[in-house]
This record gives C-alpha cells, sequence and structure tokens, in this order.
C-alpha cells in the first residue's frame, strides 16, 4: 500500500507540470485505430485540471480509508476495485474514441457496484442493485448513441453526427450518471457504501462523469431544444434535492442530496450554454463535498457506523479541529464569498438572471439556491448543537485532524489562485461593496468563537491546568457564560415565534428552536 | 493437418494425448482457412473458431472431470462435432448432427443423479427426431445435393422453413425450447457444459449454411421469433429458483439474440453473430461449471442456498462474479463486443429496435446481477474445492478476447 501511494504521488506531481502548461493546447494520442477498437486519448486544459483534481482527492481518500477501514477484512478487496474505478475514471476523462469511453463508463458502473456492495447486509445489497441498474439504464442509451456512429466512421465531430436525433440518448445517457431526475433514485442507496467510498465516487467523480460526458459533446449539445431539456431536468433536480435534504434523517443522506442539488446547479450552468463555467464549479465541489464526506465520515466513525441523525448527541464537545473544518467546508458550499465556491456560483447566479425566464423557473432556482444555506446549516445543528449523552466515544487520530486540512486549504483558495493567475472568470459582485463589512464582521465573529472553543477545550488540560482556567475566568468572559447567552437568545427568539402565529410556531417548532440564525441568513441572501 | 487429426484418433483411450493431436489439428487448421479435402473442406474462419472453442470447453473437461467414462464419451462427441463443423456435403453435416445426439444421451441416462432424467431423455429424442426428419423430405427434393455443404438455391418459405426446423431446435428458438431446462437439470455437469458450449452452436454453425436461402422477405417472422425469445425467455429467467434451469433459459436469450442478428443477413450481422457465439460458448460453459462445483460442494442447486462465496473462498467469488458479468454485457469482454454490433446493425435496420432490445439489455442484466449479489453476500461458509475452481482460469481469459474479431478484418 506505501508504495502504491508514493507512485499516486509521483504521478500527481507529473500532472501539476502538465496543468500549468497546458492552457492553449490539445495534445492528442492515438494508439490504434482499427474501426471499432481504437484507443485514442485527448488531453487539454479541462481534462488536466480535472485530473489534477482528482489525483488529490484520491490521494486523500486512500488515506482516509486507512483510517476508516482500519483492519476490515475485506480491505484489500476494497483497495483493488477502487483503483479499477479511479483508473476508468482517468480513462473517461481523458478518452476521444468510441471503444475507450463505452469501456470507461461500463467498468465505472461495475465497479461503483462491487464499491457499494462491501458491507454484508441488506441495505448495502439493495443499494448495489439499485445502483448498477441505472447505470445500466445509461449504458444501453450511450450504446445507442453510439451505435449512429458507424455511419461517421467513429470520427466525433462530422456532420452526420449532428443531424441525429441520437444527441437526445447521449443527454439522457448524462441524466442517468449524474443521477438527474428520473434518475435520481440511486444516489441516496449508494449511500450504503463505507464512507471513503462515498467520499469518492459520489462526491467528485461518479456523479461528475455525465456532465464531463456533456462538456466533452459540448458542440453536440448546442441546440435550443437539448439545453432546454439540460435546463429544466437541472433546476427540477436542485429543487426537489434541496427540498428533501431538509427532511431526511440520516445526515450521509443529506451530504448526497446535497452533492444532488450542485450536480443539478451545474446542469442548469449546461443548459445555460456555459459549459468552461459549468466544469469549474465542477472542480470546486469535488474539493469541498469530498472533504465534506471525509468529516462527515470521520463524525460517523466516532458513532460506530451509525449513520441516522437522531441520536448525535454530544458531538461538539470533542473533535474541535474537525468542527472548524466542517464550518469553513460548510461555507464553500454555500459559495460565501472568500472561498472557492464563490467564484463559480456567483457567476452562475449572475448569468441566469440576467435572461428572462419563466417565473417557476426562477423561483424554483432561487428557493434551490436558497435551501443550499438550509441544508448546510441542518447538517451543523445535527451535528454539533445537541448535548443530550454525558459519555461520549471519539477516536482521535493525529492523521484525521491534519488530513482534511489540506483539502479546505486547497477548497477555500485554490479557485481563487487559478482565477487570478490563469482563468478569466469575471467577478461580478455587484452588491459587494455595501455588505461586505457586515458580512466579514459577523464571519469573523464567528471564527472567533469557534478558535476560542478550540482553544480552550484542546489546551485546557494541556499546557499550565487550572492556572490558564482561573486566568481566563479572572480576565476574559468565560465562555460557558457566553454559551448560556447564545442559548437563552435561542429560546426568546423561539417563544417570539411562538407568540405570533400558529402556521409560524409549528414550522418553528419543527426546527428545534434555531429560528433567530434561520432568519439572518434569509436576510442576508435577500439583499 | 489432417495427419494431427488421423493421430489423435490413434489415442483415442489417453485422452490428454487425443486432446493435444487436435488442438495441433486445430492450430495447423487456422494456417489452411481454404482447404478442400475429399470429406473435409475448411472454407471459412468462423467454423475454424468454433472448433477451438470446442477445444477449449474439452480442455476444461480434461481437467476437472474424474470419471473416465465421462471422458470418452466426451472425446466422442467433441469428434463429431469437429466433423459436424468441416463437412464437404450437406449428408455428412445430416449424419454427425443426428450422431451427436448418442453421446448426450448416454451422458444424461447413465450418469445424471436424478430420476426425471427419462423424461427429460425423451424430451431430446422426440424434440430432435420431429424436428429433423422432415430435412431428410428438403434433401431428397434437392436431388441428394452432394457437392457442397451451403444451401443458395431458391426456395419456397414453406420449403426453408422445414429446412431452418431441425437447426432451430438445436439453437434453441423460444418455442421449440422446452427440452433444454429439463435436459440442463439432469445432466451431470460435463454434459451441461458440453450441451452448452457445443451443441447449441452446432445449431447456429448449420444456419450459417442455410443462410443463402433466406431471401429477405422471409427474414422478418425469423426476427418476430428472435424478439419473443429474447423478451420471454429473459423473463423466465428471473423467475427461476433452480441455478441451472436459470442458465439454461439465459442461453435461450442469448440464443434468440443470436438469431436476432443472423437474421439480419449482411456480413457483420454475420461476423457479430459469431462473436457472440463464442462468447456464450465460453460464457455458458464456466457458468454450469461453476454452478457445478457448487452443487458438488453443497448438494444443491436452489439460489436460495447459493450465498456467501465471498466469506468462503475470495477466489470462487472473484471468478463467478467476472463469469456472470460477461454474461451480462460487460466491457472488456468478447459478448459486450457483439452486442454493440448487434445493436448497431439493428438500429441500422429499424428504429423500433431500440424498444425490443431495451427490454431484453434490462431484465437480463438484472438476473445476472442478482445472482451475482446473492451468491456473493451471506453469512455461512461453504467448502469449496479451490484447486477445481482453478481450472477454469483459461476460460475465463478467453471469455475476455476480443481479439478474435480482429481475424475478419
Amino acid at each position: 500500500m506505501n508504495i502504491s501511494i508514493y507512485l499516486i504521488l509521483l504521478v500527481f506531481g507529473f500532472f501539476m507540470l502538465m496543468v500549468w502548461s497546458f492552457p492553449f493546447m490539445k495534445l492528442s494520442l492515438y494508439f490504434v485505430e482499427w474501426d471499432f477498437l481504437s484507443l485514442k486519448f485527448n488531453m487539454y486544459f479541462n481534462s488536466v485540471l480535472f485530473s489534477f483534481i482528482l489525483m488529490l482527492v484520491t490521494f486523500s481518500v486512500l488515506v482516509f480509508s486507512t483510517y476508516y477501514l482500519n483492519s476490515e477484512l475485506n480491505f484489500n478487496y476494497y483497495y483493488f476495485v477502487l483503483l479499477i474505478f479511479v483508473g476508468s475514471m482517468f480513462s473517461l476523462n481523458y478518452s476521444n474514441s468510441v471503444f475507450t469511453m463505452l469501456l470507461s463508463w461500463d467498468l465505472l458502473g461495475i465497479s461503483s457496484f462491487f464499491l457499494v456492495l462491501f458491507y454484508n447486509n441488506w441495505d448495502s445489497c439493495s443499494g448495489a442493485m439499485n445502483t448498477a441498474l441505472t447505470n445500466r439504464l445509461g449504458d444501453y442509451f450511450m450504446f445507442v448513441f453510439f451505435s449512429g456512429c458507424i455511419f461517421s466512421g467513429y470520427f466525433f465531430m462530422s456532420f452526420s453526427f449532428f443531424s441525429f436525433f441520437m444527441v437526445m440518448m447521449l443527454v439522457l445517457t448524462a441524466f442517468t450518471k449524474s443521477a438527474q431526475f428520473p434518475f435520481s433514485s440511486w444516489l441516496p442507496k449508494a449511500m450504503s457504501a463505507p464512507t471513503p467510498v462515498s467520499s469518492l465516487v459520489h462526491s467528485s467523480t461518479l456523479v461528475t462523469a455525465g456532465l464531463i460526458l456533456l462538456m466533452n459533446f459540448n458542440y453536440l449539445i448546442m441546440h435550443k431544444n437539448v439545453l432546454f431539456m439540460c435546463l429544466a431536468i437541472g433546476i427540477f433536480t436542485m429543487f426537489f434535492s434541496s427540498i428533501t435534504a431538509l427532511v431526511e434523517e440520516d445526515l450521509k443522506k443529506v451530504v448526497a442530496l446535497s452533492t444532488l442539488s450542485q450536480m443539478g446547479f451545474s446542469m442548469v450552468t449546461l443548459g445555460l450554454g456555459l459549459n468552461f463555467i459549468s466544469f469549474i464549479h465542477l472542480v470546486s465541489h469535488a474539493l469541498f463535498k469530498s472533504c465534506l464526506f471525509m468529516q462527515v465520515g470521520y463524525i460517523i466513525h466516532c458513532s460506530f457506523g451509525q449513520q441516522d441523525g437522531r441520536n448525535y448527541s454530544n458531538n461538539g464537545n470533542l473533535p474541535n479541529f474537525i468542527q472548524l473544518q466542517l464550518l469553513v467546508t460548510l461555507f464553500c458550499l454555500c459559495g460565501l464569498i472568500f472561498s472557492s465556491g464563490a467564484v463559480s456560483k456567483d457567476f452562475i447566479l449572475e448569468m441566469f438572471f440576467m435572461n428572462n425566464h419563466m417565473i417557476i423557473f426562477g423561483l424554483m432556482f432561487f428557493i434551490s439556491v436558497y435551501l443550499t444555506f438550509g441544508y448546510s446549516y441542518r447538517l451543523w445543528k445535527s451535528f454539533f448543537l445537541s448535548f443530550n449523552k454525558v459519555m461520549n466515544h471519539f477516536s482521535s487520530s493525529v492523521f484525521m485532524n491534519f488530513l482534511s486540512f489540506m483539502l479546505v486549504v486547497f477548497s477555500v483558495s485554490f479557485l481563487w489562485w487559478l482565477n487570478m493567475n490563469m482563468m478569466n472568470i469575471p467577478g461580478l459582485f455587484l452588491y459587494l461593496d455595501f455588505y461586505v463589512p457586515l458580512f466579514y464582521t459577523v464571519f469573523v465573529f464567528f471564527m472567533l468563537f469557534m478558535g476560542f472553543k478550540l482553544l480552550f477545550k484542546e489546551l485546557s488540560y494541556k499546557f499550565f491546568g487550572d492556572y490558564l482556567a482561573k486566568n481566563s475566568i479572572y480576565k476574559m468572559k468565560n465562555i460557558k457564560f457566553m454559551d448560556l447567552f447564545l442559548n437563552n437568545m435561542m429560546s426568546k427568539g423561539f417563544s417570539f415565534f411562538n407568540g405570533t402565529s400558529l402556521v409560524s410556531g409549528l414550522y418553528m417548532k419543527s426546527k428545534n428552536y434555531n429560528s433567530v440564525l434561520i432568519l439572518i441568513m434569509f436576510l442576508f441572501l435577500l439583499f | 493437418m489432417m495427419e494431427y487429426f488421423l493421430l489423435s484418433l490413434v489415442w483415442f483411450f489417453k485422452p490428454m494425448y487425443f486432446f493435444l493431436f487436435l488442438l495441433f489439428y486445430v492450430l495447423f487448421m487456422m494456417n489452411s482457412y481454404s482447404w478442400s479435402g475429399l470429406f473435409m473442406v475448411v472454407d471459412s474462419m468462423t467454423f475454424i473458431l468454433l472448433i477451438m472453442m470446442s477445444l477449449f470447453i474439452m480442455g476444461i473437461i480434461m481437467m476437472s472431470e474424474k470419471n473416465n467414462n465421462l471422458l470418452i464419451l466426451t472425446e466422442m462427441l467433441v469428434l463429431v462435432c469437429i466433423l459436424f463443423f468441416v463437412p464437404s456435403n450437406f449428408l455428412m453435416l445430416y449424419m454427425f448432427f443426428e450422431l451427436s445426439m448418442f453421446p448426450i444421451l448416454v451422458m444424461i441416462l447413465g450418469y445424471g443423479s436424478q430420476i426425471e432424467k427419462i423424461n427429460s431423455s425423451y424430451y431430446l429424442i422426440f424434440y430432435a427426431a420431429f424436428c429433423s426428419f422432415p430435412f431428410l423430405f428438403v434433401y431428397f427434393n434437392t436431388n441428394f445435393l452432394l457437392v457442397f455443404s451451403y444451401y443458395d438455391i431458391i426456395l419456397s418459405w414453406e420449403v426453408f422453413f422445414i429446412l431452418t426446423l431441425s437447426f432451430m431446435m438445436k439453437f434453441p428458438i423460444y418455442f421449440l425450447h422446452l427440452w433444454l431446462p429439463k435436459a440442463h437439470v439432469e445432466a451431470p455437469t460435463t454434459a451441461s457444459m458440453l450441451l452448452a458450449g457445443l451443441l447449441l452452436k452446432l445449431g447456429t454453425a448449420g444456419f450459417f449454411r442455410i443462410l443463402g436461402s433466406m431471401n429477405f422477405i422471409h427474414n422478418n417472422m425469423w426476427m418476430i421469433i428472435a424478439f419473443l425469445g429474447m423478451v420471454l425467455g429473459s423473463f423466465c429467467c428471473v423467475f427461476q429458483s433452480d441455478s441451472k434451469s436459470l442458465a439454461a433459459y439465459s442461453s435461450v436469450t442469448h440464443m434468440s439474440f443470436l438469431l436476432l442478428s443472423l437474421v439480419f443477413i449482411s456480413m457483420s450481422g454475420k461476423i457479430s453473430s459469431l462473436m457472440l457465439m463464442l462468447a456464450h460458448g465460453y460464457t455458458s460453459t464456466l457458468m454450469f461449471y461453476l454452478v457445478g462445483e457448487y452443487y458438488h460442494t453443497s448438494t444443491s442447486r436452489m439460489i436460495y442456498f447459493m450465498n456467501s462465496f465471498f466469506s468462503s473462498s475470495m477466489i470462487m467469488g472473484i471468478l463467478f462474479s467476472l463469469v456472470f458479468l460477461s454474461n451480462s454485457g460487460v466491457p472488456p469482454s468478447l459478448s459486450f463486443l457483439s452486442e454493440f454490433l448487434v445493436v448497431t446493425n439493428g438500429m441500422i435496420f429499424t428504429k423500433s429496435m431500440f424498444t425490443i432490445v431495451f427490454i431484453y439489455f434490462l431484465v437480463s442484466f438484472y438476473y445476472s446481477l442478482f445472482l451475482i449479489t446473492n451468491s456473493l453476500m451471506g453469512k455461512v461458509f461453504l467448502n469449496f474445492n479451490t484447486w477445481n475452481i482453478g481450472f477454469s482460469s483459461p476460460l475465463v481469459l478467453m471469455m475476455y478476447n476480443v481479439f478474435w474479431f480482429s481475424v475478419f478484418y
């Protein structure tokens, strides 16, 4: 296992070099070109950038899986199938011929089937069957699409290719793999896989495969009706998955539904015609979603593998560094400023609202983007804001504390760096100058709160023991008082809403008293 | 080349040497694929590849079968089939076609384990007899063609139907398929392997020879029969409880798909059906072999008890998954390549092929995948004989060998 991580790092370094030299050229390698059995590979900026991110995420996931799946009997099986999966994802990324595309597409489906099948229980088996059957549906559509190739001599950009109605088949294939509206049942069910699998497969690679396919064929898709279908299905996917994520109890499924919503978002972007921005959104999403899965996996591992969030409690006490990273990841997910999500998300929002859509589309899109904040907050609340249990188990590992740190740093800063230095996505921050100070203040306040909690809880019995505690009690405000203050504010907020009207009372009661923060976020988003 | 064939006959009672000399025969035959003798005419790579496949099947049987009588019967069957694939006239073809029934019958009646073997051999004999005797009538009316073994004269549709009837029974086409599940369930593992891998190809190879007489106004009927076979056969598979019967119905489904590909009567249709023949030969032989291994371990063929291969023996789990994945058409297997070619040919022919092949695709994937999931997961322990399971690895390699396709280009 060690030698393979070394080799992966080596290839990773090589790819990093390639990324910085490739923005304007495209390298094609044609190995054999017998009619059907042709191996052709295509390297240009999009695919090299994506493979760089893929390397990063794979490396983190491999190290994470040595923590999560420690002393599992079937670890070698998992590792082997994961490597098959990563290999097929790479070859899908670079492939430019019918045979390699079909081969890697099918292998993605089959290896994700075997990965979900890891645990030996009913949930895994049914989820795996669901995954494999839906993927097979997409494979069939891809078969039919490529069967139209035979008159074009298996060349992708010829005229007869444009005239076929087969483009609809291609779009349907992308819909099944990226779990868009009619075919989205497999993604929550695939959460019966171990968390390292989810963090690689269901966050950044398998579900993006469909979108990458559409992006590779982007000249074929620039037709009014095809783009309309992408747009409509994408908006609907975003809408219903965001709403479902508000009431789902299994927290890993909430993260899966948030992935689904972001994939719908990318599909909407494709439907607007902005395929490069959609790709950039996929890249940044890959980083922070896999990071989010890893942190959620840590918490799940601390609860002995229980994914259902109804009895999670007292999680906020011990893994403080994880809390901080989770918070920053959630900020990236929401697309708040100063993180990578903002680069692509802001641009997409601007471009969407510059058009004239039907009011239904606009409303659904707006509500879905708002609900991104909704479920991010729900994740945060379910993990860290309940203190019922007295005793908690946590498995601390030095690895785990700092492993996702690298990904968090990347997810915050990578796209900004890339934007400043290589690409040129225009920053259309129109309302920024008015609200930035306010936002900055709240942000800093919250980070200071977390920082205090981290410092005092982590270090309180490590250096100076009681002396530091006594010092801080006499000199600064005690954290306990700040905590009690916040709880008091929350309950006062609840009773305010409870006394107002029956509807809001029911709504707020179901949200378990934390309504003030919802209101603040809503006000933020509205302006 | 012929000298090796005759030398193999010398070693009839030492199976290993028999196999060795037949292997040399096939390998030399690959060089001389346009060779004409008095009783043997080799005129196409298709039949050479089919003989190669039959030798692979005989190889695995040689390695794994411990009963010498069954080995001798296998040798007899393979000899008859090789002579069937390269005949010089139609009488010889018919003679060896009927003669292949004899070793299978002896294997089923002599070495089957249940009492229903008598019933199943009745089914086998009577289906074969009733469907093949009318062939002699056609042969008589075409004045005993003794020179070549291809039919490309103009025939009316009734006569042509009678001509195909005998081969269709061996195919097996859906309405004449009842003998196959019965025969498979009652037969010993070796007989099942030979039946699935080899005898079903007799029907298709015979179909190759009469395809010249089929005009384009006749082939719609065979397409409809093939559709029915595909859809109904795959639905039959979903509800089976005996794993050998499931593999038999899977053979019926694949063979109907093959018929669909053959009746396009185009060059690519014939080549893709040959690829499908090869893929099916290797895959279903292995399916029956692995199910037979499970049967030898646990004395039951029920799917309900076929579980926990993963916990028992990882190699069995891996090989089982590989075989059934190839059965369902997953790249880079040969069956994937052939299914892609057939779908392409079909879509060129008519766009409504989409719906029919859609149903076949999904349902056949479903039962293969269900069997994989069912057999891998579970918490009991079965004591597999891993040495026997490892014997199947050459055939597994062959299943994924897409390079047979390059022989024709």
